[in-house]
């Protein structure tokens, strides 16, 4: 459905781009060219530099090195005000819009060309903008309070609304439905047809196979110099170009990652975790599924696959529409958190400052929060003398460093707060340990520390669950990756087809129904 | 030389503060210094011009009047380190007093009475919880309504008139209302009910989650605590405090107004911040609320011995206030710079 648009001169050109944080080289020599009427794909794996090279294009990052040309002038961008004025437009990760104040505010707010017409004129403009995303939704409608979707398209009206010549971007589709998607999608085509050149990045690699006419890969802050034909028998080549040889199995066991003796599921006394006919919450779906104790079950797919729905079950946060659930501790799926706790489940949120831990609180009292707060193993009343042991205890078996257990939380850094979330909820004794994204803004070495502690919890005879964004961390930490596509489970990863390259590309099939064609070729 | 000595002289000092920061910071209890002072001036302040103000009789006087609010206020801070307000103790105070005095005209027992009292403040207070919960909204608001509706019953139910003729020679107005050890009986009620409340919130299993919950909500939820249920119990807990509060108000003046706890709700809440309980909650401490509302008794009293026109004394109450805020602040502040030690 590719009709040939009408291609122009090359519209945004970047040159030996480069950008450096710190000693971290972000961008390296990028580059980069965009023409009128042409949507350019940005592919690369988390950490490539696909956000530093949008915000380089923006004009919200002046980069070290390289020229932007814009429109056959080389330009300097200031900030992003100033990429606005010369027709750049971003639609960035982050929602950007005011919740409390209407649509018509927000799209008010940035000044949009239309902004010196009369009012009766921008509403209606405003108003085909909105239906052309399949939005309808009155111009007086609080922002607020929108659907996370519908929040998505109305940031995309409004960059739509400065009538730019350049737009990026970034992860338009994370918050959308399937319908919304497709509609963007045409809209997409329609401004590409426009003579709008359009820089379009997603996790979602079919989606951008679907809507691109060229492909930018970065690995490690370079641009792959393959060229690159956007069509989907290429899916499994573009998996390789983003990942490089970063995957190489034998590797993983040499480098301090866990060797194959931890990985044996030989582990004293556990229950394994018994999944029957679960569906729902949305599209999961789950007809049986047995996980052992023992080992790190790895948990990877896309935002929306299902894996959120899952731990919310386990975990007492939502409630499945049907099927039976048997926890490690022989107890049924939990109707609250309380009694997900209570039958010994333990989760370890991405979320750390937020429902991880009380910051403002003490070492000790976070550490014994869920085993004498909702465990109530400590009696009624609680001991200083006896946290404070507990305390110490698991600071030295996790190695967190501290001068006084009576310190804040906050006073610690990311590593070590880390560090006292897995404490916290050791000292429950959990049997099922759901992890998600646990080692997200930590350092390598904190890192591998909790690598270490999260397989010495299984060695214990839990049942563990860990999802990762880093599809490299499941592959280099877990016995096996289970795969959701849509709610769905696919055929375990494991063994030599345990790699980086595989977890990325069964994450990515969704029309296919097992995995297996595509990790053959490793 | 001089220069040089003087400057090592300046940090044994500093260090010699640090030290004690740190002792402080260890023992950890010890955070209402900034208040002690504010009363020890206000004292000096009134005293030193007026020294019949030190007298005992006087002293006995200032902490009963302080006895009816402080006891209250220690529910407060209870409430308070869960970042919750309740507007309507002074409500349930008043209608505690007013419905056993009632009780009592009609002939039933004082003991009785009193009890009924108390049952019914812990239901109130109970229903601000439960109201919030079902509500989804905080205490303070849904308190907006029960202060006002509460209030509007007990001038519904004594015709907005004072109640008056109680049995003076009963057992509970000899008991309550008399003294032992020359200390009033409401005192007391202040000093054990304090201690009790104090050892609760520092170092009971109940205490440790209304902490919790004040420090992060979400967190708390997180690792399944029941934060719904916590809320109705410390609203019922402030609920019975009022009650205590009005039972003794009433076994001392053996009488009862309709017009009675009006205002209370924000001086119990000043008292309670001016003590160091943080707005932002997971922290508080019942003897800073104590001295808080002793710093605001001491500023009525005061006033009455300097002879000041009765239209003065809510401004100076005012001014003294936030004079007194600032100094705990200010020598928090400094302790918080010189220590990282953290109590519970």
């Amino acid at each position: 459905m590719k009709a040939e648009p009408q291609r122009h001169a090359s519209r945004l050109i970047g040159r030996g781009i480069t950008k450096r944080f710190g000693s971290h080289i972000a961008l390296d020599r990028v580059d980069f060219e965009l023409a009128g009427g042409e949507v350019n794909g940005v592919l690369g794996a988390n950490g490539a530099g696909k956000s530093t090279l949008l915000k380089v294009l923006a004009g919200a990052i002046r980069p070290d090195e390289g020229d932007l040309v814009l429109d056959g002038q080389v330009v300097r961008m200031d900030s992003m005000r100033h990429a606005n004025e010369r027709g750049i437009a971003l639609v960035s990760q982050e929602l950007s819009l005011f919740p409390a104040l209407t649509v018509r505010e927000n799209f008010d707010i940035v000044g949009t060309k239309t902004i010196r017409r009369p009012r009766a004129m921008r509403d209606a403009h405003a108003r085909r903008v909105l239906s052309e995303l399949g939005l309808e939704i009155r111009l007086s409608h609080t922002v607020g309070r929108l659907s996370l979707g519908d929040r998505q398209l109305v940031e995309i009206a409004r960059a739509l609304l400065q009538e730019p010549r350049v737009l990026i971007l970034d992860e338009p589709t994370s918050a959308l439905h399937e319908s919304e998607k497709s509609r963007l999608l045409t809209v997409i085509r329609h401004l590409r047809a426009r003579g709008v050149g359009i820089v379009y990045v997603s996790h979602f690699l079919e989606e951008v196979l679907e809507v691109a006419d060229t492909l930018v890969v970065l690995r490690d802050g370079k641009r792959v110099p393959t060229h690159f034909e956007p069509a989907k028998e290429r899916l499994p080549d573009l998996v390789s170009a983003m990942l490089g040889e970063r995957f190489a199995p034998s590797g993983r066991l040499g480098d301090g990652a866990p060797g194959p003796s931890r990985r044996s599921g030989a582990a004293a006394g556990g229950k394994p975790l018994i999944l029957t006919g679960v569906r729902g919450p949305a599209q999961l779906s789950i007809p049986s599924w047995t996980v052992a104790p023992g080992e790190v079950n790895g948990i990877a797919g896309l935002v929306g696959s299902g894996i959120e729905e899952l731990f919310a079950i386990l975990f007492g946060a939502a409630r499945a529409s049907g099927g039976t659930i048997e926890l490690p501790s022989g107890r049924p799926a939990p109707r609250s958190i309380h009694e997900a706790v209570e039958s010994g489940v333990a989760f370890i949120p991405a979320d750390r400052k937020r429902v991880g831990l009380a910051l403002e609180q003490s070492i000790a009292e976070n550490i014994s929060a869920v085993r004498s707060l909702v465990q109530k193993m400590d009696g009624l009343i609680l001991r200083q003398r006896d946290s404070e042991k507990v305390a110490r205890g698991r600071c030295a078996a996790l190695k967190i460093k501290t001068t006084s257990v009576w310190r804040k939380a906050a006073t610690l850094s990311g590593g070590n707060q880390q560090k006292i979330v897995f404490a916290k909820w050791w000292e429950a004794n959990p049997s099922l340990v759901l992890l998600q994204d646990p080692t997200r803004g930590v350092d390598v070495g904190a890192k591998r520390e909790m690598h270490e502690i999260i397989w010495s919890v299984a060695g214990r005879g839990c049942v563990v669950l860990m999802y990762s964004s880093d599809p490299l961390e499941l592959a280099n930490v877990c016995t096996r990756v289970h795969i959701f596509v849509n709610g769905t489970l696919r055929v375990p990863l494991e063994g030599m087809e345990l790699t980086e390259h595989g977890v990325v590309s069964a994450m990515n099939q969704r029309a296919l129904p097992s995995n297996r064609q595509t990790t053959g070729g490793l | 030389m001089k220069g040089g000595r003087a400057a090592s002289q300046a940090e044994q000092l500093l260090a010699a503060k640090i030290a004690t920061g740190r002792r402080f910071g260890r023992i950890g209890r010890f955070d209402e210094g900034g208040l002690l002072l504010a009363v020890a001036g206000l004292l000096l302040l009134i005293a030193v011009p007026h020294p019949e103000f030190v007298d005992p009789r006087s002293i006995v006087t200032l902490l009963r009047q302080t006895a009816f609010s402080g006891i209250i206020a220690f529910g407060m801070v209870y409430l308070i380190s869960m970042v919750e307000i309740d507007l309507s103790v002074g409500a349930i105070y008043c209608w505690v007093a007013t419905v056993a005095a009632l009780l009592i005209n009609s002939g039933f027992d004082p003991w009785l009475a009193a009890l009924a009292g108390l049952v019914s403040a812990s239901l109130l207070g109970a229903l601000n919880g439960v109201l919030a919960n079902v509500l989804d909204v905080p205490i303070i608001i849904v308190s907006l309504g029960t202060l006002s509706a509460i209030h509007g019953a007990a001038l519904i139910l004594s015709g907005g008139r004072a109640i008056t003729g109680m049995p003076r020679q009963h057992s509970f107005f000899v008991w309550f209302g008399s003294e032992w050890l020359g200390v009033p009986v409401p005192v007391w009620f202040l000093a054990s009910v304090g201690l009790a409340l104090h050892v609760v919130f520092r170092h009971t299993r109940f205490g440790a989650v209304v902490r919790s919950i004040g420090s992060n909500i979400e967190a708390a939820r997180f690792i399944g605590i029941r934060v719904g249920r916590y809320r109705v119990m410390v609203t019922a807990l402030v609920g019975l405090l009022c009650g205590v509060s009005g039972v003794l108000t009433l076994a001392f003046f053996k009488a009862s107004d309709p017009s009675i706890g009006t205002g209370l709700e924000l001086q119990v809440v000043a008292a309670v911040v001016i003590g160091g309980t943080s707005l932002a909650g997971g922290t508080g401490t019942l003897l800073g609320a104590f001295l808080g509302m002793l710093v605001i008794s001491m500023i009525g009293s005061g006033l009455v011995f300097y002879g000041v026109s009765g239209n003065w004394a809510q401004f100076v109450t005012g001014v003294v206030i936030v004079a007194a805020i600032a100094l705990d602040r200010t020598i928090k502040r400094r302790r918080t710079a010189t220590t990282p030690m953290e109590s519970p």
